[in-house]
């Protein structure tokens, strides 16, 4: 069973569209508020290497069993069997723990990265001179040996006791996150554990495998980004985000909560003034606690649309002839979708 | 003048062996009195030697062009091994800062290696023509010739590329070219074939056995596979022609029979590809199922047999890639497994849609969008940018079809063979007489030659650990090298 049938529901049909992109890290304001809508989120960037060939392929599969059905505008809800099969994977499926996490780093480049200076670290103890390094990257190579040099005192003691309170940590979470993390790396004499060893070995099956490895991926972010100053921190820093937001997204935001206008961000930033709003779309989607409402949201707007929309936010129409704003008017629309969606929560 | 005696301790020093294989020394010497040089030396002959050897006794860089990143990537693996660490890789993963960097560096490194596409790129050049480039190889060179599905006009460049780089000393480097192939390769890179030191030896490999089983269908191919696989003692690879059956078959074969099996291909992550052949050297998997061109990488000395569950384009291909296997000069079983329909496979992957001349020559004008030439217009749009007009396009692309349908032919007549000895079809297709059957030698001279592969029965590999026997702390000391009760 592929593991896209995790992201379908009975009754909320669902774009296929927003699950690809948002699988792939495909961050427009549209498959964010979708996104975040459907509760999927987390799964921002949680499978960066799949392409619309295989994701089509993947959902070909489960409509050929039956478990979803798609219309004609590209939106899939789950049938009676697919409730049934998804209750029933409910309980073997793995269910990862740190999707909070996502918009921390592309966690493709930080498994490199780790493992790189695993391996690197690993043939040091062993005094190994003579070995294939994981990848052939210039650049990788540079910034490890960097790392190497900057912390070669104590490096081996820092990362084994970071390692190790990463290792507990994890197991607290799921003993298998652990395993999985520690039998996948690359060291000494070994090469880790393939795919399909591993599935075997913690009873996962295969098609599980990536919601695994994304999961210990976030987690391994998360503990280097708390644990400042570190060795996993100095080795993985260029790799992390600070925060949700895009950095142009950030910029606008910053300039706005120092009170400026929408115009006013426009002009100084020399973007659009739609930009700008894409902007503020995306902190009310994915950093909602950086917003005030009252100032992005004036109350009189608010009232204007609380006349014609009420309920569930997904459900409703934007009818430009009915919301201000002009040209605005869809971004108040969203906007006011986010803040009943917040009032209801 | 370098003495055969310096050749000798330099192959001793650096490489750890006290005796050249045949074809090296005349390679090398050619090479180092400055003579352009083909080499076409077997499968397994140590062809990497013939310029890394050089490498150590030339003054400036070595330039290697590869046409593939897996084998770049192997080559420059085992030079780390080997503690060579003067080694750089230019392709397409190369970009930016760090691309700008490594190329202010040039010099510094030993071997570089880069493919045809990146020798396409005028930053490249530019830094390339900065440095002494010593020795320029062609690896695979004939791929300067193919008219395979692995198709690349960039290697129809690299003549004008040798003439920037101010002709420096060229050697070719292959496994199987016919005599046409090599005069072709030879005309290609703009050498007159006269003034080419050519060192020539057999494609003929003794130790490798062939054999061809027919089926009537798929199903029935295969359940015999699945039971072979059972049978067979040792490593091997067995080939597909797409990736998604390579990955089928792997977790079937891991799952049907005793043997730890895995798929390699490029559609496989590079890290778990990295350590899928990490495991396949160290025996912890006892089989991969490749497609053709990642298959090229692999480089394991006791692979003791390569199956083929469908046919390649051509003998070419099929010697390559049978090739990997006996590098140990142990005996070794190639086999090839055939449905009908299994030639319409090739056909279909080999295909190009041909667009009519005029339609090439309106692109060319700009009177026509690139988009009418369909799935292929990259390639089109390559040859109109370097002065092809539509009627030679069109000529070259019918020659190549009729070139892959006589290819086709060609493996057809193997396929369906039942009374020539193989290796004598084999070696006549590359210009050769066999000269000495070896014992055993293929499944005509030989019937029950696949038996001789058979390991005994209850040859079983050792389970995995099971998910209780996984020990997360006990790893990270192992990685480490630490003792663990001294830790506790």
């Amino acid at each position: 069973m592929n593991y896209l049938l995790r992201f379908f529901d009975e009754h909320q049909p669902r774009r296929i569209r927003v699950i690809e992109n948002t699988l792939r890290n495909r961050r427009t304001v549209s498959t964010l508020f979708w996104a975040k809508q459907y509760g999927i989120l987390g799964w921002t960037g949680a499978d960066r290497s799949l392409n619309r060939e295989k994701f089509d392929q993947l959902l070909e599969n489960l409509v050929q069993d039956n478990l979803i059905k798609i219309d004609s505008d590209g939106q899939a809800v789950l049938t009676t069997p697919g409730i049934l099969k998804q209750e029933e994977l409910k309980s073997e499926e793995y269910q990862p723990q740190f999707l909070d996490w996502y918009w921390l780093a592309n966690t493709n480049r930080v498994e490199r990265r780790l493992l790189l200076g695993v391996q690197v670290v690993s043939e040091l103890t062993y005094h190994n001179r003579h070995y294939a390094p994981l990848t052939n990257e210039y650049q990788e190579l540079q910034l490890v040996k960097r790392w190497l040099f900057n912390c070669r005192q104590n490096i081996i003691k820092q990362l084994t006791d970071e390692l190790k309170i990463f290792g507990s940590s994890l197991a607290n979470a799921d003993e298998r996150l652990a395993n999985y993390f520690f039998y996948s790396l690359i060291g000494h004499q070994t090469a880790g554990e393939n795919i399909l060893q591993l599935s075997k070995q913690l009873g996962i099956s295969t098609d599980q495998m990536p919601v695994v490895k994304q999961d210990a991926l976030l987690a391994v972010a998360a503990f280097a980004n708390s644990y400042r100053g570190g060795a996993l921190n100095q080795l993985l820093a260029d790799l992390l985000t600070e925060t949700p937001l895009s950095y142009s997204a950030n910029q606008t935001l910053m300039l706005y909560q120092r009170g400026q206008t929408i115009e006013q961000i426009a002009k100084r930033r020399r973007i659009k003034a739609n930009t700008v709003r894409e902007h503020l779309l995306e902190t009310a989607i994915v950093y909602p606690t950086a917003i005030n409402w009252d100032q992005l949201l004036p109350g009189e707007i608010r009232q204007q649309l609380a006349k014609h929309y009420q309920g569930d936010v997904s459900k409703w129409q934007f009818k430009p002839e009915i919301v201000p704003g002009d040209q605005a008017a869809f971004y108040y629309f969203r906007l006011y979708q986010l803040y009943r969606e917040k009032q209801d929560d | 003048m370098i003495s055969e005696q310096r050749l000798l301790t330099v192959l001793n020093e650096e490489f750890g062996f006290s005796s050249f294989r045949e074809g090296q020394l005349e390679t090398i010497k050619a090479v180092l009195n400055n003579h352009d040089t083909l080499a076409v030396l077997p499968t397994g002959g140590g062809k990497s030697l013939l310029y890394q050897l050089p490498g150590y006794l030339l003054p400036g860089s070595i330039l290697i062009v590869s046409p593939l990143i897996s084998l770049m990537q192997d080559q420059v693996d085992r030079l780390h091994r080997s503690g060579e660490k003067r080694v750089l890789m230019i392709n397409g993963q190369l970009t930016g800062k760090s691309r700008r960097q490594a190329l202010s560096k040039l010099s510094t490194f030993k071997f570089i290696f880069t493919s045809p596409e990146s020798l396409a790129n005028p930053e490249i050049i530019g830094a390339l023509k900065m440095i002494k480039i010593s020795l320029f190889v062609v690896d695979e060179a004939h791929c300067i010739s193919q008219w395979g599905p692995d198709f690349r006009p960039e290697y129809l460049l690299l003549s004008s590329v040798r003439k920037r780089l101010d002709l420096p000393t060229t050697l070719l480097l292959t496994a199987t070219a016919t005599p046409e192939v090599r005069q072709d390769v030879i005309q290609k890179m703009g050498l007159q074939a006269e003034a080419v030191t050519q060192v020539i030896r057999s494609v003929n490999r003794s130790n490798i056995c062939y054999a061809v089983k027919r089926f009537l269908s798929t199903n029935e191919k295969e359940s015999y596979l699945i039971e072979l696989v059972n049978e067979l003692a040792g490593a091997g690879i067995i080939y597909f022609a797409s990736r998604k059956l390579a990955t089928q078959f792997a977790e079937e074969l891991n799952e049907k029979t005793n043997k730890v099996v895995a798929a390699y291909h490029a559609g496989i992550p590079s890290l778990e590809r990295y350590r899928i052949q990490q495991q396949f050297m160290d025996n912890q998997i006892q089989l991969i199922c490749a497609t053709s061109a990642f298959g090229m990488g692999i480089d394991k000395g006791d692979i003791r047999f390569v199956i083929h569950f469908h046919q390649p384009a051509n003998l070419e291909s099929y010697v390559q890639e049978v090739g990997r296997a006996g590098r140990d000069g142990k005996l070794s079983l190639a086999l090839l497994l055939y449905c009908p329909g299994d030639e319409q496979i090739q056909r279909t992957l080999n295909y190009i849609d041909l667009p009519d001349s005029n339609l090439l020559d309106a692109v060319s004008k700009k009177q026509q969008p690139v988009n009418v030439l369909g799935d292929n217009q990259e390639l089109f749009t390559f040859y109109l940018q370097h002065g092809y007009n539509g009627k030679m396009i069109f000529n070259t692309f019918e020659k190549r079809q009729k070139n892959i349908d006589n290819h086709l032919r060609w493996m057809a007549r193997y396929v369906n063979n039942t009374k020539i000895c193989r290796r004598e079809m084999i070696l006549n297709y590359f210009g050769e007489q066999l000269k000495e059957t070896p014992a055993p030698c293929c499944d005509v001279t030989e019937p029950e030659l696949i038996d001789k592969f058979k390991h005994e029965p209850q040859q079983n590999s050792e389970p995995l650990p099971g998910v209780s026997e996984l020990n997360w702390q006990a790893r990270l000391y192992q990685l480490f090298n630490i003792n663990n009760n001294k830790e506790n």
